[in-house]
């Protein structure tokens, strides 16, 4: 079944519908929730929210103009960890924790992996969060756009920057 | 490091990470998902059988006895629901006043146990108690549906902690409490809230 058919089954009462949806989304969503807070814990929690938000304002989502469903559901999630980390600016934006991830067996791995998501981290949200969805997620401009919100152009001048400030980053580690 | 080795590093990191939902959150949210639908199809019948085209086919005899005795449920439905609202909230209320940690662990099902760590939820509540010196927990009711053994309430609420007399922490948000009879006792399933 295609998703145009699930979401139509979803609001037409299908309690299977939104089942097949969450199953095929809940890792992308997941892994670009972490990459914001940080924390599995949090992520799974922002994830849960992401889908209460889906379930409760479904019937607004029109499948009419060429609106993509993914779009929508990833616009709500980095809404929701935007919303997330305004209220918990204490956030700890040293170290990150990368021990949830569980298919990084190689030291070495682990370490340039820890190097390069700290790196991220210190760049401002509006470059970080464009890199993590084109080069991290392989995300295409335009959706990226469309989540965001932004023109192509913005996205891509932001993506430049972003790579500048973090080779800046990686440079300074280094020497 | 150029800008080209930069993007390969950032692609290879994309590759790497791959995280799973936990399993008990996982089971969490489909509960959640096919719960909310149940809750759908079921405010979406009452509105079918309320439905003006609905009562006019059916023949009046039918339909005044229909109708008397749908307002008779809803009425009925309306006071048992308003009662078991009213003994959950208090006694919400009521373990957080006192904080009463056996009161507040009390508040929840088995199945929500299943769900959940209990020994973790009695260390986070325990904490919680430990951290203030008093919590005001303040709902304010939007809905109640009551179907069988089952009962979700629709609130408002806002959430204050004080310590030293000041209210240190607060949150206003909305919440859903799933709620489900267990041996004659009304128990929380689920506590879904956003702030």
């Amino acid at each position: 079944m295609n998703e145009e058919k699930l979401i139509k089954e979803f609001k037409k009462g299908n309690k299977e519908a939104l089942k097949f949806i969450y199953e095929k989304y809940k890792r992308s969503l997941l892994k670009l929730i972490w990459y914001y807070v940080n924390n599995k814990e949090d992520a799974e929690d922002i994830l849960q929210t992401v889908f209460y938000k889906v379930i409760k304002n479904i019937e607004k989502f029109s499948l009419k103009k060429g609106a993509s469903f993914k779009t929508w559901v990833f616009r709500i999630a980095i809404n929701s960890c935007k919303d997330f980390l305004k209220k918990k600016r204490s956030i700890s934006l040293n170290d990150i924790e990368i021990t949830a991830v569980s298919n990084i067996e190689k030291v070495e791995d682990k370490i340039l992996i820890e190097k390069i998501l700290n790196a991220l981290n210190k760049i401002d949200l509006k470059y970080r969060e464009v890199i993590m969805m084109i080069y991290l997620e392989n995300m295409k401009y335009e959706e990226v756009a469309d989540i965001l919100n932004k023109p192509v152009g913005t996205i891509k001048s932001r993506l430049n920057y972003g790579i500048n400030l973090l080779k800046n980053i990686l440079g300074e580690k280094n020497e | 490091m150029n800008n080209n080795e930069i993007i390969k590093l950032l692609k290879n990191t994309g590759k790497k990470i791959e995280l799973e939902v936990s399993p008990e959150k996982d089971k969490a949210i489909i509960n959640m998902i096919l719960r909310n639908n149940e809750e759908k199809n079921y405010l979406s019948l009452l509105k079918r059988i309320l439905n003006p085209i609905f009562i006019r086919t059916s023949l009046v005899t039918a339909m005044i006895i229909f109708v008397i005795g749908i307002f008779f449920n809803i009425h009925n439905n309306k006071i048992n629901s308003e009662k078991i609202y009213k003994s959950i909230i208090s006694e919400i209320i009521e373990a957080n006043k006192k904080k009463d940690i056996n009161k507040a662990l009390s508040l929840y099902s088995k199945e929500f146990y299943e769900l959940h760590n209990k020994k973790l939820i009695k260390h986070n509540i325990q904490k919680l108690f430990k951290d203030f010196d008093k919590i005001n927990y303040i709902p304010e009711n939007k809905k109640l549906i009551l179907k069988d053994n089952n009962m979700l309430i629709i609130n408002k609420f806002t959430y204050i902690a004080y310590k030293n007399n000041k209210p240190v922490l607060k949150y206003k948000g909305n919440e859903k409490i799933y709620l489900k009879k267990e041996n004659n006792k009304w128990k929380i399933i689920a506590w879904i809230y956003n702030k």
